[in-house]
């Protein structure tokens, strides 16, 4: 039971590649780059 | 540059600010954290200079606090986000937040939602301000829903533009549902965690292993 309920909840192919949050996180900027965006943004 | 991160003195409020201010520091910028008095400990743990600032006294807040469990839900987040957040605890810390960038002449200040002295002082001294996300940015419209006259009564009439500096978050978009809220700069980032080991804890189980206790055979 837990490893069938595991598995459904690991299945992501019912979801959009395009919103799986953990595709889109891993396309993001790091955290790091924040304090050259600050600087721009204030420039 | 010099930055001014402001926090409550909550883990919770607090944690998601850490990484953008060691982005800062680890770019070369001046980093204060203006927090209250009792939050020193947690500031200075995460490595930054602790700008302090002032605190209701216990029974204050908590004579308001008794009141919250009596109250529907929607009527004790106005109390708290109202009285507590934009209320006593921004009274408080006021003076303390005016001092601090009066002396470390920040050129950004960067506020977590529910502080509220330091977008009241930073829209007085004419500071660019910034917003870092403690949640999905519908939170901070919900919450700003909430404030009242609270900011009018700290000597800022106009709290329209709590909703219009740019957040920096670190939540995806899509868990970030943004139809209908104000429109503002939202500028997304990645973080990643440094690994637990280095940080002196136990390494993470395996996320595969069952998360319940097996029974003994």
């Amino acid at each position: 039971m837990t490893e069938a309920l595991s598995r459904v909840l690991r299945d992501e192919s019912h979801r959009p590649a395009a919103r799986r949050p953990a595709d889109e996180i891993a396309n993001l900027p790091s955290v790091g780059e924040s304090a050259a965006v600050l600087a721009q943004a204030l420039s | 540059m010099r930055v001014l991160f402001a926090t409550t003195a909550d883990v919770g409020h607090f944690g998601p600010v850490v990484p953008f201010a060691r982005a800062c520091a680890a770019a070369g910028h001046d980093v204060g954290v203006c927090a209250p008095v009792s939050f020193a400990g947690a500031v200075e743990r995460a490595g930054f200079r602790h700008l302090p600032v002032g605190e209701p006294e216990p029974a204050e807040i908590g004579s308001i606090m008794a009141r919250v469990p009596e109250l529907s839900m929607e009527e004790a987040n106005r109390v708290v986000v109202r009285d507590v957040s934009a209320g006593v605890d921004a009274r408080a810390a006021l003076p303390g937040v005016e001092a601090a960038v009066r002396e470390f002449k920040p050129d950004v200040v960067a506020r977590e939602m529910a502080e509220f002295a330091s977008f009241v002082v930073a829209r007085r001294w004419e500071v660019p301000q910034v917003e870092i996300a403690v949640g999905p940015a519908e939170t901070d419209v919900a919450a700003c829903a909430l404030l009242d006259d609270a900011l009018a009564r700290l000597g800022c009439p106009d709290d329209a533009e709590l909703l219009t500096r740019p957040l920096l978050t670190s939540v995806p978009e899509s868990l970030d549902a943004t139809d209908g809220l104000p429109a503002r700069p939202i500028h997304r980032f990645r973080y990643e965690p440094p690994p637990a080991t280095a940080r002196g804890l136990p390494e993470w189980p395996d996320s595969d292993a069952p998360t319940t206790p097996r029974r003994p055979t």
